[in-house]
Formats: C-alpha cells, structure tokens, sequence
C-alpha cells in the first residue's frame, strides 16, 4: 500500500491534509519540528511497520525507520531527539533517535507493552505500563529497569509525566475502580503517593498531563497535586493541550472541539472532510497544529486550528 | 452562542388588551437554574458551556424588569443548581464538572471560595445535586449530591460552613434529593423525587444534619422539586403540605417550577408553556396564560419581586415577566 496524500479543506477555511496509511499512534517533537506515526504492519512493504516522519506544515512523508515489528504505543522526549515504540503483541520496546532517523536496540519489559512516558529531562529515561489489563508500572533506564519487582507500581495503564513536578500520573482504564495514581519516580523505581478512584471514569480512556494538570480522554480535568475534579470539557477523544493558544482540542468523531483550556468553554468545533471511524491517537504539532490518526487508516494533519472562521458555532 | 433579548407575545384565553403594559421578555440564553435575590433585586441563572461564549459557564445577572443582562461572572464548569440566600447578597451554584460548590458574592458580583462537596473512597466525587442556603446565616448551606455511573446515584446531605463540611450527614442508601430550609435554621425539609417518593425533614444542628420525620408517599412523583414557604411543601407535583405536622393540605391542579406570590397569595406553576395562577389558600385556579414563545419544557423558575417571574426552559429561553398580574385574563386554560 502507497500512502496517497492529500490535501482536504477543513470546514472552510483550514489546511487539512491527509495521510491514507494505518497507524497505532501519532506523537511530535519539539526538537525536529515534525510528526511521527508508527505505521501498521498491513500498510504494506514500504512504509508498513515503520515510523514516519511527516511535515506538520504540509503532510508530506520526510522520512521512515523500520521498526521490525509491528508497532504499538509511541512516546517522544519532551527534550530530545528521542522517540520510544512498544512493539505490538510483543515485550519489547524500541528506541529510535529522531535525528538521524536510525532505530536503537530493542529491550525487554515485563510484560505486553501498553502505554509508554518519556521522562522529563530525561530522555533515557522511561515509563512503561505493561499488560492487557490492569498494568504494571515500571522504569527503565537504557533498557534496565530500576529496581525490579519492588520498584513497579499496579494498577494503572495510561500514563504521563508532569513535566514540572516530574510526578507520574496513571490510570487505570480496564476495570470499574477507574484508578488514578500519582507516583514518584526515584532511584528505587516507582512509589505509588496518592491513589483516588472515579475522578475520571470510562474505559479505554486516556491521560495527558500538562502543567501540572491531567486531562483526560473524557474530558475530565483533574488536578495533578489533589487529584481533584476540576472541570469537565464536554467532548472526548483523544485529547491535545495547545498551551500557546491557552485551548484544549478533542479529536470527537470526525471533528477537532475546541474549547478555551481555563472557562472549560467550548469555542469551536472544526470538522475534519473526508475523516472516517474514531480518533484513536492525536498528538500536537505546534501552535494550533494537530495531528490525528483515525482507525480506518488515516492521518491528518491540520494546520490554523485557532481561528473561529473554521466554524461559527460548536457542533 | 448570540444572546438575544426580545418582546414576545402571551396568549390568553380572553382580552389582551393590556398585555403590553407588562409585556414578558426573552433571554435566549441556555440556563439551567434561576434565582432571584431580594438584596441586589436581580435575577440570575447559571449558564451550561454549551452556550459557548461569551456566557458559558458564567453567573449571569438580568434585570427582572427589562431582562438586561446587567453582569456576569466565571463560576466554573457546568454550573447547575443555585441558591440564593434570603438574607445576604450570596448565591451558591453547584459545579457539575467539578464535583464542588462555588460561591458567589452579589454585590459586586464576584466568584468566591469553590470547594468539594465530598468524595466516596469507593465510587470517587460527590457532586452537588441540590443547594439551599440556610436562612440567617448565608455561610451555611445544605447540599444534596450524587455520584456518577451508579445506581442509585444518591450520596446523602451534608452541611458545609463556608465549604467545610459539618461532620454528622444523611448517608442512608436513599433519601432526600430535593432540599429546601423553611423559615429554621435547624428544620430542613426534603424529597427523594429518584427512587421513593419519601418526603423528609430533617434535623441540623452544630454536628450536621440527622433524619427528624419520614413520610412516605406525602408527595407522588420522579424528579420533584419543593418550595418551603411559611410553613408550607409545595411540591411541583401541585401537592402542599404542612411542614409541621408533614400532613398533605391540599393539591393545585398543576404541576412544574412553581413560584409563591405571598404578597398576592397566589401560587404559580409553570406548566409546559402555561403560566398556571391559583389562590394560594383556596387552591382555586384564578387565570392562565401561555407563553407563545416558549419551547420545551420549564427547568425552573422564580418570583422576582411581587407579580414577577423569571423562567428558564431546556430549550435554551430564559423568559421574564416583571408583572403577570396585568397581563393576565379571566380564563383559565
């Protein structure tokens, strides 16, 4: 399978291209200023089980690695070239460095690797939660994992480093206790600090930790230092902080809702032209920039997603 | 979301010919509750995000006599129930979004103190189902609350002094949902309108609040609400009772938001899109009159002063009548 690019119009007026290739997530990074995706296997021999680099100025394909593997989660350093794939139905983990575009040696975790978390500062550093279901947190550095059995923590999948406090957040999306832990990370591995439940619930749903606050796929925003419910942002999906545009973007259907990060309301709602079946990896790119994976087996990449001359009202 | 304020028509059953002189007013903004404080001689109403700019999850102020949208405030996400203290510029609005209460001061307006209104270890925050504000003393405030994704939802009542929360609460497996402080301090009055239809009232004291009085089926109905007003329940079902002996008095033949008009003895329902006037001693219907414009159906409503309503309607209509008295008929619908 070719990846057939193409520009589309987002409701208007918005730049909107699109990626027809399969992949399992979508991640950015600051330090090359370009996309990656981990493309599926069933993508073909070309581009299939490999990790592109993509423009996030114009959707085009700049580059590819071959990752050996079909690939799962996907987790760029916040401070390096650096990005990490969890290799699908596998307990390995591949690192790849951005720069050149050359894959590392693969290591084993624990276990069948869910979610991966780079840590701040740290960018040999990371998190993985492994297992279909109620995961096992542990730390690796290099491929080493701190300090064994004892230095995991139970109960949580998603995943995500507060870049300031360098806490570990978790959740737990696979049973009805819906988890949420915050945990340090030290020389002895993972110390659990605060466990709340149902602050955030829904299954499957995801985390990103920004600033000290965790939002969730839901659309419930909890504080990072209480754990407390401190709003809800009525959409879900995949969700992307646009911290210079002060807005919180959900990847909802076949739509970006857009709503200001700090009132919790909506401001537009941007659709996507030709997007089919569910948002399932949205990452930003930027100011105003997101890319977004859908499962039907396309990549978008949308530019300008600031302006209300995408939509008049919110759908 | 544009805000637009406009005159509209009330139908009556008989002459119109003076329904200009107090003509109704349309807000067409989304509310889900409104309140009227006797201190600042405003209404106001709590407005869902779904508004989208520039009042979602505000506090607005509307003046009861043109419906200017005199103010408003950032309270917090999804802002629902309100209550407004009988005695002080305060309101207190529950914050769905966030599990918590915030408060607000009147005059000026002005977002204070946001707290939690409890969490349970097992099934996570509690979240502010119904306020009332106790009378002589606006920093205390009883608050029903409910969980989320479990049935049934009902998580008791607790007290909070300017938000900390007294230590004894109802935490029975079910009870009131509905609350509403009469003329004491210490009697609160109460309705599960979710799963029993149990009326309640209820004990406060320095320690919290504690089951006083139960009785069953004093009022019939899902999702009631209930007015205290000099010693008398009145539900939305049309029921009243007297609050001392929890013993049914009488019932309107209506039911919705009610308002009561002591001032002209009158109770009003908000029923559909008719305004339903009945003797309040007597339980004799005296006038109606439909709002032509409204959709939907009625979430709440309000007295703002003798003769004056403030309606707020699931289909995003905020109405204000200043004075319904003159616009009026004979008839009743």
């Amino acid at each position: 399978m070719s990846a057939m690019l193409a520009m589309v119009v987002a409701n208007g007026r918005g730049y909107a291209f699109e990626i027809d290739l399969p992949a399992s997530a979508i991640a950015y990074s600051a330090q090359t200023s370009k996309l990656y995706a981990a493309i599926a296997g069933s993508a073909g021999p070309v581009l299939g089980a490999h990790l592109i680099e993509i423009s996030p100025t114009d959707g085009t394909i700049t580059g590819s690695v071959p990752l050996g593997g079909n690939p799962g989660p996907l987790a760029i350093s916040p401070d390096a070239p650096t990005a990490y794939v969890g290799l699908a139905g596998t307990t390995m983990v591949l690192p790849v460095d951005l720069a050149s575009m050359t894959a590392g040696t693969a290591f084993e975790t624990s276990g069948y690797v869910a979610y991966i978390a780079v840590m701040p500062e740290a960018p040999t550093t990371i998190a993985v939660s492994t297992g279909a279901g109620e995961g096992t947190v542990a730390v690796y550095d290099n491929g080493v994992m701190r300090g064994g059995h004892d230095g995991t923590v139970y109960g949580a999948n998603s995943i995500g480093f507060d870049s300031q406090s360098k806490l570990l957040f978790g959740y737990n999306n696979y049973d009805t206790n819906s988890t949420l832990t915050k945990s340090e990370v030290g020389p002895a591995g993972v110390t659990l600090v605060h466990a709340v439940y149902n602050v955030i619930q829904g299954f499957y749903a995801g985390i990103v930790v920004d600033n000290g606050i965790i939002y969730s796929s839901t659309g419930a925003t909890v504080d990072g230092a209480q754990l407390e419910l401190i709003g809800t942002y009525q959409s879900n999906g995949p969700v992307v902080v646009d911290v210079s545009n002060q807005s919180i973007i959900f990847a909802h259907a076949n739509a970006l809702d857009v709503f200001d990060r700090d009132t919790f309301v909506p401001t537009f709602s941007l659709a996507i032209a030709n997007a089919q079946g569910k948002a399932i990896s949205a990452a930003g790119c930027g100011s105003a920039c997101v890319g977004v994976v859908y499962d039907s087996g396309q990549i978008f990449v949308l530019q300008q997603v600031r302006d209300r001359i995408f939509a008049g009202t919110f759908e | 979301m544009e805000n637009r304020i406009a005159l509209v028509l009330l139908v009556s059953t008989a002459a119109v010919h003076d329904a200009w002189a107090a003509a109704p007013f349309e807000l067409d903004t989304p509310a889900n509750s409104i309140g009227y404080s006797a201190q600042t001689q405003r209404l106001y109403a709590t407005v869902p995000s779904s508004a989208g700019l520039p009042y979602g999850n505000r506090l607005i102020e509307i003046s009861p006599t043109d419906a200017e949208i005199t103010g408003s405030v950032f309270v917090g996400s999804e802002p629902g129930p309100l209550a407004i203290s009988t005695d002080a510029p305060v309101a207190y609005i529950g914050i769905e979004g966030a599990a918590a209460v915030r408060r607000v001061d009147l005059m000026p307006l002005s977002a204070g103190i946001q707290f939690a209104t409890g969490n349970s270890l097992s099934y996570g925050p509690m979240y502010p189902t119904q306020i009332a504000v106790m009378p002589g003393a606006s920093g205390t405030i009883a608050v029903s609350r409910h969980i989320k994704g479990v049935s049934p939802d009902y998580q008791g009542v607790a007290i909070f002094d300017d938000g900390v929360m007294r230590p004894a609460t109802v935490s029975t497996f079910l009870g009131p949902t509905t609350l509403a402080f009469g003329s004491s301090p210490s009697v609160l009055f109460g309705y599960d309108g979710a799963s029993q239809w149990y009326a309640y009232k209820l004990a406060v004291d320095a320690s919290g609040v504690s089951i006083a009085t139960i009785a069953p089926y004093l009022f019939n109905g899902f999702d009631l609400t209930i007015v205290v007003d000099n010693g008398q329940i009145y539900a939305t079902s049309g029921e009243t009772a007297d609050g001392a002996q929890m013993q049914l008095t009488g019932s309107y033949d209506s039911s919705g938001p009610l308002v009561v008009d002591d001032a002209r003895k009158q109770v009003v329902f908000v029923h559909g899109s008719s305004i339903q006037v009945f003797d309040r001693d007597t339980f004799v219907p005296i006038y109606s009159v439909k709002v032509a414009a409204a959709n939907g159906n009625p979430l709440s409503a309000t007295g703002c002063g003798s003769g004056c309503i403030g309606i707020a309607f699931d289909s995003g209509q905020i109405f204000v009548l200043p004075d319904i008295e003159k616009i009026f008929a004979d008839g009743f619908d």
